[in-house]
């Protein structure tokens, strides 16, 4: 369907409208959180969908994570297709058994012969001061289980073609969506949050990356937030004569490897941008993946910016100075282009 | 039929002004009747304005900025 | 009321410096966030969940404590840590982020700890509450005669945690007493929605506890409900549940446009406003008087004024402060 409308949306739109199509189209598809309800979702996933779907359909729930997920688990299991959202992904600790050692392994379990067509959707990220318990984004964690999918969108379209392609996947999805890039009203505004994203149901690949940004000099690998932090160095890079390609995982189970050897074997150069903690995550698993697939096209050490490995501080010039930012990304590419 | 001026609502009796958070339309773009151009807010009360007819999208004030209600916030010029 | 009346009118001090703290939080956080709301802005950045309405709660407790008394809370910490006496400038300077702050600007608002008096705040539903069994238990161990106190909302008792913090208590008969703060509403969702029963007080019989509903918002009552709660931990007597109907008068964090409750509701909590009402009532029974009260106003709201202008004198810690501290 083509119109000559460009039509926008904020990425918060882009997700709540993804759900409402699939829960239109499909009548096992359900979702069940805190807040989800009148409240809309507290960052806006379920905005709408209560008055067109009914309280059956959208569920609110008390605060009993391990109980409502659990149960999103027993009813994927048995004919149902739940989205259950987790409030932030801090909260991950009060049920990751459910998540982690249930929802992730009764696949494989079962010998295949049950599925459980889940999304476990949940709002991470840092940057507005709201301290270590509540600006996490903890997705190396989720990516180190074996067992579920971990998508994050950065964009309008995708997040809308992820969430799609999360709801219909016989698979468990953990979908994780990055605060500041929502476009949500009361966050500081951030003008990459709004994109074009068509009308009609479609679906993003899931374990695809994408180019966010076509460059020569170096590649910069990224997920969430920082993919927008990572496009605004490019962009200063780009004035003082360094070509950055941007490389959007989208997905980090499963992960594009090949999309990232692509790219560094074409750059020779590898940055790695994780808003997660330094050790242990997504940065050492990119970095491990070039030096075990392209060696030899490296021509310099990789390098990588990351939140370093304390809790996230409350304090605003604490805060910022710990989160990667554009002047950091920046920083480090002149390093890595150097001659 | 002469171009609509589309006003910011009154939001909440909290606040004299609202700001556009959010442009679903690029200046000069076109929009289609009923579709959502932009969302606007005033103390995290937030609201969706649609578009009452189909046109092309002009004068967007900045986002951030504030608008008193029932100032413009966009004018569409119809088809 | 058989109260002492110093008890009585320092549960009232209390309330009207924890209803001007929150006030003057309310207006400097809103300071620099408009007309755009951006919750990151200003001078106190981040979440800010503030407790008028719910004084009593803190404030009938505040009177049974002794130093070396272990509170855990939420969240909504302030009127808490105000009532068993937290160092109001530390704790004025860590909301504001700055270097002199409780944790030097690394727990803010959410993640207040002092070990002296022994406070802690968790933003994480429930978490505190076996945190507190934990301390009742070093006091059991050491028999130092102290008790430990967690104070949580009726959301949390919905959590596991709580639960399993319920049963470890009876179990190893603990010096803890649990306070659950029933304000109606866990951010939008009323407790109709997400309790199948309607009090919680009724929950402590599933773990051979006494549990008491104090049901209008009280500090009369929750004196005298928590009075007996804690003499029975400190003697010996094992743990208890208290539940305290209590009325959260502003939106469940600044910025929440509160649209869930409607105007009527609003009203009426107004018109039951705890700080009136009390104070009405100590005039009325000739505890306080005009003059006195406008003392104590004067006084409480100098108190807070000096607690906000030592957090604003107070510098910013250094960006690579933020390395300090994850280890000893």
């Amino acid at each position: 369907m083509t119109t000559t409308t460009e039509r926008k949306l904020t990425i918060q739109k882009a997700i709540a409208e993804a759900i409402g199509l699939e829960m239109e189209s499909d009548d096992s598809v359900f979702a069940m959180g805190e807040d989800i309800g009148v409240y809309g979702g507290i960052f806006g996933a379920t905005e709408g969908l209560l008055d067109r779907f009914g309280p059956e359909r959208i569920m609110d729930t008390p605060i009993s994570e391990t109980g409502f997920i659990g149960a999103a688990v027993g009813a994927a299991v048995n004919g149902l297709r739940p989205i259950a959202e987790l409030m932030f992904v801090d909260f991950f600790g009060v049920c990751m058994d459910q998540i982690y050692n249930n929802m992730a392994k009764i696949h494989y379990f079962s010998g295949g012969n049950i599925k459980v067509p889940m999304v476990l959707m949940t709002a991470a990220g840092g940057g507005y001061s709201d301290a270590g318990q509540h600006s996490q984004t903890l997705w190396g964690t989720f990516a180190h289980l074996p067992g579920m999918k971990v998508v994050v969108p950065a964009t309008a379209y995708d997040a809308k073609g992820l969430m799609t392609a999360a709801i219909r996947d016989d698979n468990p999805v953990l979908y994780i969506f990055h605060k500041g890039v929502l476009g949500l009203g009361w966050m500081t505004n951030n003008p990459r949050a709004t994109g074009p994203v068509p009308a009609d149901a479609y679906e993003v690949p899931i374990g695809k990356a994408s180019i966010a940004r076509t460059g020569e000099d170096l590649t910069i690998v990224t997920v969430g937030l920082s993919v927008h932090r990572a496009l605004d160095a490019a962009e200063t890079l780009d004035d003082e004569g360094i070509s950055a390609e941007v490389i959007d995982l989208r997905s980090l189970v499963p992960l594009d490897r090949e999309g990232i050897l692509a790219s560094v074997g074409k750059t020779g150069r590898l940055m790695v941008v994780d808003e997660d903690y330094h050790s242990y995550g997504m940065s050492g698993e990119v970095i491990t993946t070039v030096v075990e697939g392209a060696w030899g096209a490296l021509t310099r050490p990789p390098v990588r910016v990351t939140t370093p490995d304390i809790p996230i501080p409350y304090s605003r010039p604490l805060e910022q100075w710990a989160l990667p930012s554009v002047d950091r990304i920046v920083a480090a590419a002149e390093q890595l282009a150097s001659a | 039929m002469t171009p609509t001026d589309i006003l910011m609502p009154e939001l909440t009796d909290q606040a004299e002004n609202g700001v556009v958070t959010a442009w679903m339309v690029d200046e000069g773009g076109h929009c289609d009747s009923g579709q959502l151009v932009a969302e606007v807010q005033a103390i995290k009360v937030d609201d969706q304005i649609y578009a009452p007819h189909a046109g092309t999208v002009v004068d967007r004030v900045g986002i951030n900025v504030g608008v008193a209600t029932g100032e413009p916030i966009c004018r569409i010029i119809p088809d | 009321m058989s109260i002492p009346n110093d008890h009585l009118v320092d549960m009232y001090e209390t309330m009207v410096k924890i209803r001007r703290f929150e006030e003057r939080i309310r207006e400097m956080y809103f300071e620099d966030k408009l007309p755009a709301f951006d919750i990151a802005a200003g001078l106190v950045p981040g979440e800010m969940h503030l407790s008028a309405g719910q004084e009593p709660v803190a404030v009938g407790v505040r009177p049974h404590l002794r130093p070396g008394d272990a509170i855990t809370a939420t969240h909504r910490p302030h009127h808490i840590a105000i009532a068993q006496g937290v160092d109001l400038d530390k704790m004025t300077a860590e909301i504001f982020g700055r270097k002199t702050g409780l944790g030097h600007g690394k727990g803010g608002h959410m993640h207040l700890f002092s070990a002296e008096p022994n406070f802690g705040c968790s933003g994480i539903i429930a978490e505190g509450i076996p945190v507190a069994c934990g301390a009742a238990l070093a006091f059991k161990r050491r028999d130092s005669g102290n008790v430990a106190l967690s104070f949580f909302g009726e959301g949390a008792a919905n959590q596991g945690a709580f639960h399993e913090s319920l049963n470890l208590a009876a179990l190893w008969e603990l010096p803890v007493v649990f306070i659950c703060e029933d304000n109606g509403y866990a951010i939008s969702v009323p407790k109709s929605m997400s309790t199948a029963i309607p009090d919680n007080s009724d929950r402590a019989s599933a773990y051979g506890i006494p549990g008491v509903l104090v049901p209008n918002n009280d500090p009369v009552a929750v004196y005298e409900v928590a009075g007996e709660a804690i003499g029975r931990a400190r003697s010996g007597g094992g743990p208890s549940l208290i539940e305290v109907k209590t009325d959260r008068l502003w939106g469940h964090f600044e910025g929440d446009a509160d649209l869930y409750r409607d105007a009527t509701y609003k009203e009426a909590m107004t018109a039951r406003d705890p700080l009136t009402t009390f104070g009405r009532q100590l005039v009325d029974e000739g505890v306080l008087d005009e003059a006195t009260i406008a003392d104590i106003t004067e006084r409480m709201h100098g108190e807070v004024e000096a607690a906000i202008e030592f957090a604003l004198a107070s510098p910013y810690p250094d960006g690579a402060d933020a390395l300090d501290h994850v280890f000893a």
